[in-house]
């Protein structure tokens, strides 16, 4: 939920899908209008939303926000067959739009009569322009999601390339995908020694990517692949890599090579897990819920201390902040792969940011006609007395003006 | 770019402001004022047809809480208005714009109040039904009220005047 913006709804389908943009909405929670993130199911009613959308629901009011039944957060329930779906459904839209978009202009094209000779070749190209966007889009790094909506918007253009011409630009756009990945390295599994691949981009041809998102791909030739023991380590290394191997081996350096994309991607899911686990070295107390009428302002601030969360603000703010936590830590509790709780307490803080935005920077801009006229009528008295002070301060002037500009003459 | 973090309100009213440009209901535009600030609106409400706004264009503006959808916008007209349920100074006093909790009037049922489910898109529609068949119980312009129950002819007559006036004629 912390990626970068990128407004999508269900009209991105076109008029003829109606029952895409049907399941798209479907997937949609009826609160943020955002695709479900930790479906919750009412027991009673059988509504869902988001975890923390129907728990801040849920503070304002007990009821159900889709049909005002009584709600209580005792009963809410997962539904992870929903977060489930609508993790497939992101990962396949994009893919599927762009080749939506790809089969429409190449009908139009064709519509036009500028069709070339060889037709039947735009057929095998879209697809492999297809799976390869597969490739990406099952990636869970949240920053690739911004670059993937320019590249397919390259995508639609690439028909009218040669074969080469589109294997040139997946290349390049691997190199560019690498350097996202590369803070991943140190949780990635070790290199396997035949997984090994190139450091210096000019050799790339050899270096195999994952096989499944390029099956267009010729494999290279077996002799660059051919291994060779080190004289010095007896380790079985790549003969193109033996070199590099030497000198590294020789002056006592570690012999790991750096980690194939290939195997990076594939770890993705497993990965994203490996991470939060690494972050979530500060644990904070669970919260619960506070009676906050009964709460003097010092003992509500003790017991924001107590949960590590900020205790700066008199006690409206604390309290609003202390609800706000409780919804984001046990929405958090819900979710199958939690986040950290310092990611929690950025999120907390952001929330707060957001909420007191309106006081200074805002409020200038919303003057309309109306309130002009309302504040003109409110202070028409200091007006008066202002418009009759800047009369006499004119007056005199006026006065004087005249003397310099006639004595010259 | 914007990050996302605390601002599910801004993020909702970019998505609410997409899909109201594309598929606005008849008699309807929305837009936030200034692409700088999506929490301060402006409609464009067209006087219903068979109602004496007929042919009228009237202007509002919505203000919404930075907690929106939780609770609802506020919503003001900035053209002369005349109607039972639109405050002198424009304000409109309709349901759905009131916040679950309080209920000032103690008389709506609480399954017509704001809920974060609703949209802009259901309060403009709620508002142009509003203007066609006003709700007399609830009298936010007492002689508006009093005049449309007891001397529709004259109510019919001001609300003529209004229609001109938003026209600027």
């Amino acid at each position: 939920m912390d990626s970068l913006f990128e407004l999508d709804d269900p009209s991105d389908w076109p008029d003829t899908l109606p029952h895409m943009r049907e399941l798209d909405q479907l997937l949609r929670c009826p609160v943020c209008k955002e695709y479900f993130a930790t479906a919750m199911v009412t027991s009673n009613c059988g509504h869902t939303f988001c975890s923390l959308c129907v728990r801040r629901c849920l503070t304002q009011e007990t009821k159900c926000p889709s049909c005002r039944a009584p709600l209580t957060e005792s009963e809410l329930n997962p539904n992870r067959l929903i977060d489930s779906a609508v993790h497939t459904f992101k990962s396949g839209r994009l893919q599927l739009l762009a080749e939506l978009k790809t089969a429409a202009q190449a009908s139009l094209s064709a519509a036009h009569g500028e069709s070339r000779k060889s037709n039947s070749e735009s057929g095998p190209k879209r697809r492999r322009i297809g799976t390869r966007s597969t490739g990406i889009t099952g990636n869970s790094d949240p920053n690739l999601k911004d670059k993937m909506s320019t590249r397919n918007a390259e995508t639609v253009s690439m028909v009218d390339l040669t074969t080469s011409d589109v294997e040139q630009m997946i290349t390049s756009d691997m190199d560019m995908t690498n350097s996202d990945d590369d803070r991943d390295v140190r949780l990635a599994p070790p290199a396997g020694k035949r997984d090994s691949r190139r450091a210096s981009n000019s050799d790339d041809s050899d270096f195999m990517p994952d096989e499944t998102s390029q099956p267009t791909r010729t494999r290279p030739a077996a002799g660059s692949q051919a291994s060779v023991p080190c004289p010095n380590c007896q380790e079985l290394v790549r003969q193109a890599r033996i070199n590099w191997h030497l000198d590294r081996c020789l002056a006592g350096k570690s012999t790991k090579e750096p980690t194939p994309v290939s195997m990076r991607k594939q770890a993705g899911p497993a990965l994203v897990l490996q991470q939060a686990s690494m972050t979530a070295k500060c644990v904070l107390p669970r919260p619960t819920k506070l009676a906050y009428s009964l709460l003097s302002e010092h003992k509500l601030r003790r017991t924001l201390k107590d949960l590590g969360i900020p205790t700066k603000g008199d006690k409206q703010q604390m309290q609003a902040r202390h609800v706000e936590w409780v919804n984001l830590y046990m929405a958090n509790a819900d979710a199958s792969v939690p986040v950290s709780h310092r990611l929690l307490l950025r999120r907390l803080a952001a929330w707060e940011e957001a909420l007191a935005r309106p006081a200074d920077s805002s409020k200038p801009a919303l003057e309309t006609e109306g309130d002009v006229a309302e504040h003109a009528a409110k202070y028409a008295d200091s007006f008066a007395s202002l418009v009759a002070q800047a009369r006499a301060v004119r007056a005199k002037p006026a006065k004087v003006a005249p003397d310099p500009l006639t004595l010259p003459l | 770019m914007y990050k996302s973090g605390g601002s599910t309100a801004l993020k909702r009213l970019m998505t609410e402001y997409r899909e109201l440009s594309l598929h606005s209901p008849e008699g309807i535009t929305a837009g936030p004022i200034s692409e700088d600030n999506f929490f301060e609106w402006e409609a464009v409400i067209n006087g219903p047809p068979e109602t004496p706004f007929e042919g009228g264009v009237f202007t509002a503006n919505l203000s919404f809480p930075r907690d929106y959808p939780l609770n609802p916008p506020t919503m003001k007209f900035t053209c002369p208005m005349f109607h039972p349920n639109v405050y002198a100074n424009g304000v409109v006093c309709i349901s759905i714009l009131h916040p679950p909790g309080d209920d000032p009037n103690h008389y709506e049922s609480s399954s017509e109040r704001w809920s974060p489910v609703q949209s802009i898109e259901k309060i403009l529609l709620s508002v142009l039904s509003m203007i066609a068949d006003p709700n007399d119980e609830s009298g936010a312009n007492v002689d508006a009220s009093k005049m449309w129950r007891d001397n529709r002819d004259q109510y019919n007559e001001i609300v003529h005047d209004i229609v001109r006036k938003s026209l600027g004629l």
